[in-house]
């Protein structure tokens, strides 16, 4: 499936700071080396070495392991996938919900009425990480992202792309 | 509170794995079951490989980064099935 129309051309694509993608991932590392750790350094878990239940021990553990490196490489395919895409006519936003559902709306850029951002607490102001919201004129409709990366770009470059869109249209009238 | 040196030694937990019954439990379990285990967990696995080989596929997915999350996850899963897969039959056999 192609969201884009022929001869519609990308100017650039937004996603969220990775840095929830990375704290996601630190904790799932942190989560399949615990029980191994456990084992190898500590007296929590202690089983005798070359037994039966040794072997069904690290099986099961390697199933876990399997499972989190299933739902790790899962979680950042949803953080990929999660895009705005910004072409010169319109703001597409891809929401992906899972595996197998996903939610795709666009916005044209000479309807867009106004963006807000919004970043709280200190560690979203170091990374500049902050919740940016473009609202629409005539409708509800508002997109939201929350944790972009670097808001007041984002902002900047969805106006300038608005105003050459609306410069076009104007150029368009004139010379009819 | 009275002094109870009985609750101390409840609570030294190290090694607590040997104190709960979880052990003679598993080894209590049939060698074909773990096989079924396996081989559903192994079907779920490649299942959910498949679906998330088919979305870095997408439009959305165009970048080098996705190609090197290729690689790492095919790595990575081929040694996970395979150790998994080797201590199983370690057990088993």
């Amino acid at each position: 499936m192609n969201i884009l129309d022929q001869e519609e051309k990308i100017i650039s694509t937004f996603r969220k700071h990775n840095f929830y993608i990375i704290l996601e991932i630190f904790f799932f590392i942190i989560l399949g080396g615990l029980p191994a750790f456990l084992f190898l350094f500590t007296k929590v878990i202690k089983i005798e070495s070359g037994s039966d239940i040794l072997s069904l021990y690290v099986f099961i553990y390697f199933i876990f392991v399997s499972l989190l490196w299933l739902v790790c490489f899962y979680s950042w395919t949803n953080y990929y996938l999660d895009i705005w895409i910004l072409t010169e006519k319109r703001l597409i936003s891809v929401d992906q919900k899972g595996f197998f559902s996903r939610e795709v709306s666009s916005i044209r850029l000479d309807k867009i009425q106004d963006i807000n951002i919004e970043t709280r607490g200190l560690l979203n102001t170091i990374l500049h990480i902050g919740t940016i919201k473009v609202q629409s004129a005539g409708t509800d409709r508002e997109f939201i992202m929350y944790g972009m990366r670097n808001p007041t770009r984002v902002k900047d470059i969805i106006f300038k792309a608005q105003s050459r869109q609306i410069d076009a249209i104007k150029t368009v009238r004139i010379a009819k | 509170m009275d002094y109870n040196p009985a609750i101390l030694i409840d609570l030294n937990y190290s090694n607590f794995i040997n104190k709960i019954p979880i052990s003679e439990f598993l080894l209590s379990i049939p060698n074909y079951i773990w096989s079924i285990i396996y081989l559903v967990f192994l079907a779920i696995f490649i299942f959910y490989s498949i679906v998330l080989f088919f979305h870095w596929s997408s439009y959305r997915a165009y970048s080098p980064l996705v190609i090197v999350a290729r690689v790492v996850y095919l790595v990575g899963t081929l040694a996970l099935l395979f150790l998994s897969g080797t201590f199983l039959i370690n057990y088993l056999y």
